[in-house]
């Protein structure tokens, strides 16, 4: 595989589930639009499973910071559809990124929050926009940036750092956590290699430039 | 003790208006419509078209609080609009649902209105006795809103952090649950020896009180007189506690912290009052006292733990596992067994009424009467038997109705889980971290309880005497022409088996 573009020291140990961890050409969330009832139920999902650092358990009194997902149930007309990166093949948003912080693992396309410099480039980059900017909590406080301080208030302004989805590949195995959560089946992760269809349409779609 | 058989007191059904003051709301500036919530609801309370901001019938629900449980959208911090203005609808959200200001959790559409910021005003005037009194359940849940594992057992330090917060008493409903298992045993054995009404209910759960007013109003009397545990606790502390210790009932601030949304309606009822005072003045949630302890900077998990207070707060292994499905059957059991045979009951764990099925029956026999008993959870399974009763085709003797899926451990005000996946699982480490509770106390049995057997001996002299009947007893209201209100006629599923 040859998605690694820059020789990033972290292990790559952060790929769970095991049909993630043989070489896929991409694997991603995908939505049966016409059945999301728009409950969130993925959402809140994702960031229950996405903020361990902050002491968050299962119960919503444990959530001491803002709810900040990775996948967004949008509404369009009388539709709902949740909406999370694609996992794109060729990722814009890593060509976009100045400082190679956004970098493919078997397939999973993933940004690594500490190298991100906030400069949103991927977030216009992103064809879906499935990438937000968001501050950065640890232990459930607000992370600074010292070299950016607010010279009135004689304090370091917090640091932000782009997020998107991440398959879950800190989960260790299993369904990503929206997957798991919808109630109505609503989505599936699909593996492009065990999933041929999508490989043939994008000769028809996307012709090469 | 003596149990008497005299004065049987039958409950009266005068019609009234309803409640004017809704507990359970919908945010209609949030809600998605995904109609989840009326997934759950029993009643079919919930009405809206999907997609749609729904709405809460007042006149139908029971305030079970299901809804709450389940709803999963929340308000997203940064939904179009500068952080400012976030945080400032976040405040206005905030205050409409009397929620506390520096709360940092997510707010969700389906909520009820909360009590936290009266308690914590009233805890600061001057020349009050404090008394706050806990449910079965909220022992094995409040760990969970910092963060331990499911079911963690904390009666210690939860006595430990309401002394920390001020409170001169923390007395147990646990205790108001013995005393209800005397006066409820009592009057089972009197209506099975003197003819009825048969069969006899429960009356603790106020959501299925609130329920068989709204859809059953011509079985009223089938239900027991009896005022619940929170209740009769309520009326003790004014009146048996207040001479011992030697306050003025008038001064007296009573709280209490239960599982269940519907139980603030239920101390606001008109009927629960003795001499002129409120039994119970304010309620709170499993989660608001998680809100309070939290706002207060104690350290919850490394308090020590500490004991309940003498009289009022010692309560039996049957007491205790009031709190989940089954158990006010088990713990009555316990009892009017040994009442009725002068034996030593055999085994007093009693498996059969211990299941999670949606209707369990069973026949015990007891001395000469092969007693037969039922126990449902979940109010969408009461309907089937209840018909029955109606139909004069029911020939249970004991029926014991709980309106959340799993019992009070599962009630509205508990901790709220935000992955559903995580809600058997935990409903399950509650359920049996209760009855490990239960094993593990020296008295398990109502009647044994010696803090009990004083305060017949030297107050309420004998189950279902004149000053029970007139501190523990209650009548209930006829709120609406019954089942043929219902919209939607949705069959009740009945999955129970015979024992025997
Ligand atoms: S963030 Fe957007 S551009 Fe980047 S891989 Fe995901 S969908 Fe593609
Ligand atoms: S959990 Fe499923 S149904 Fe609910 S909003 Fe997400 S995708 Fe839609
Ligand atoms: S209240 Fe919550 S669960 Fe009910 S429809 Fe609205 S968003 Fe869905
Ligand atoms: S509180 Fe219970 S009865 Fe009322 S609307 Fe919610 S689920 Fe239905």
């Amino acid at each position: 595989m040859s998605g690694t573009r820059n020789a990033l020291s972290r292990p790559m140990s952060r790929m769970g589930a095991a049909d993630r961890t043989s070489a896929v050409a991409s694997s991603f969330v995908v939505a049966d639009a016409g059945h999301c009832i728009g409950c969130k139920a993925c959402e809140l999902a994702c960031f229950a499973v996405h903020s361990q650092t902050n002491g968050i358990g299962a119960s919503v009194g444990t959530v001491s910071v803002p709810v900040v997902p990775k996948v967004y149930v949008v509404r369009a007309g009388d539709t709902y559809v949740p909406v999370q990166c694609r996992h794109c093949e060729n990722a814009p948003c890593a060509h976009a990124c100045p400082v190679q912080a956004i970098r493919q693992e078997n397939g999973v396309v993933m940004i690594d929050e500490e190298l991100c410099i906030s400069c949103t480039s991927c977030v216009l980059a992103c064809p879906f926009g499935a990438i937000e900017v968001s501050t950065v909590y640890r232990e459930g406080r607000v992370m600074t940036q010292p070299g950016l301080t607010d010279r009135a208030a004689h304090k370091a302004l917090p640091r932000t750092a782009a997020g998107k989805c991440d398959l879950c590949a800190d989960t260790n195995g299993g369904q990503p956590a929206c997957v798991e959560a919808c109630p109505n089946d609503v989505l599936r992760l699909a593996i492009v290699e065990s999933d041929p269809l999508p490989e043939r349409r994008r000769e028809v779609f996307f012709p090469r430039l | 003790m003596s149990i008497t058989t005299n004065n049987a007191s039958s409950a009266p059904c005068m019609e009234t208006t309803d409640y004017t003051n809704p507990i359970i709301h919908i945010d209609p500036s949030m809600c998605t419509g995904c109609r989840r919530c009326a997934g759950v609801c029993p009643v079919d309370a919930i009405e809206g078209q999907p997609g749609e901001p729904q709405t809460v019938n007042a006149d139908r629900c029971v305030i079970c609080g299901q809804c709450v449980q389940i709803c999963s959208v929340y308000a997203s911090d940064w939904a179009g609009s500068s952080p400012q203005e976030a945080a400032s609808r976040r405040q206005e959200r905030l205050r409409e649902r009397d929620m506390p200001a520096d709360i940092g959790e997510p707010l969700f559409a389906a909520y009820y209105s909360g009590s936290l910021n009266k308690v914590t005003d009233m805890m600061t005037k001057p020349g009050q006795f404090r008394i706050v009194q806990c449910a079965p359940a909220i022992r094995v849940s409040i760990a969970e809103e910092f963060g331990m594992p499911f079911g963690t057992l904390t009666p210690g330090k939860m006595a430990a952090a309401l002394r920390r917060l001020g409170f001169d008493r923390v007395y147990d409903t646990n205790f108001g649950a013995d005393v209800t298992i005397m006066e409820e045993g009592t009057e089972l054995i009197r209506r099975v020896t003197e003819g009825g009404p048969l069969p006899m209910f429960t009356s603790c759960c106020p959501a299925w009180v609130r329920f068989a007013e709204i859809e059953y109003p011509d079985l009223l009397d089938h239900l027991s007189s009896c005022k619940s545990p929170m209740q009769m606790l309520g009326s003790l502390v004014k009146t048996y506690g207040a001479q011992l210790d030697e306050v003025e009932p008038a001064n007296i601030y009573s709280v209490a912290i239960m599982p269940c949304t519907c139980k603030q309606f239920e101390c606001d009822r008109p009927e629960m009052e003795s001499d002129g005072y409120r039994d119970v003045d304010e309620v709170l949630t499993t989660r608001e006292l998680a809100y309070w302890i939290k706002k207060s900077g104690i350290d919850f998990m490394n308090l020590p733990d500490e004991e309940f207070d003498s009289p009022l707060g010692r309560y039996s292994g049957a007491g205790s596992i009031f709190g989940v499905t089954g158990g006010v059957m088990e713990a009555a059991i316990r009892t009017g067994y040994e009442l009725l045979t002068n034996e030593k009951l055999p085994k007093l764990q009693l498996d059969f009424v211990r299941g999670e099925e949606g209707i369990r029956v069973a026949e015990v026999q007891v001395g000469e009467l092969e007693l037969k008993v039922a126990v449902v959870a979940g109010l969408q399974h009461a309907y089937g038997l209840l018909d029955r009763v109606q139909a004069g085709e029911c020939d249970y003797h004991f029926i014991e109705v709980m309106g959340c899926p799993a019992g009070c451990i599962s009630g509205g005000g508990q901790p709220k889980l935000m992955l559903e996946k995580h809600r058997i699982e935990a409903y399950r480490a509650r359920k049996s971290s209760i009855y490990g509770h239960d094993a593990g106390l020296q008295v398990r049995k109502s009647h044994e309880n010696p803090h009990i057997i004083k305060l017949y001996d030297e107050f309420l002299g004998e189950p279902l005497g004149h000053v029970s009947h007139h501190l523990l007893h209650t009548t209930f209201q006829k709120r609406g022409p019954g089942k043929q209100s219902r919209s939607c006629d949705a069959p009740a599923k009945e999955t129970g088996s015979s024992i025997h």
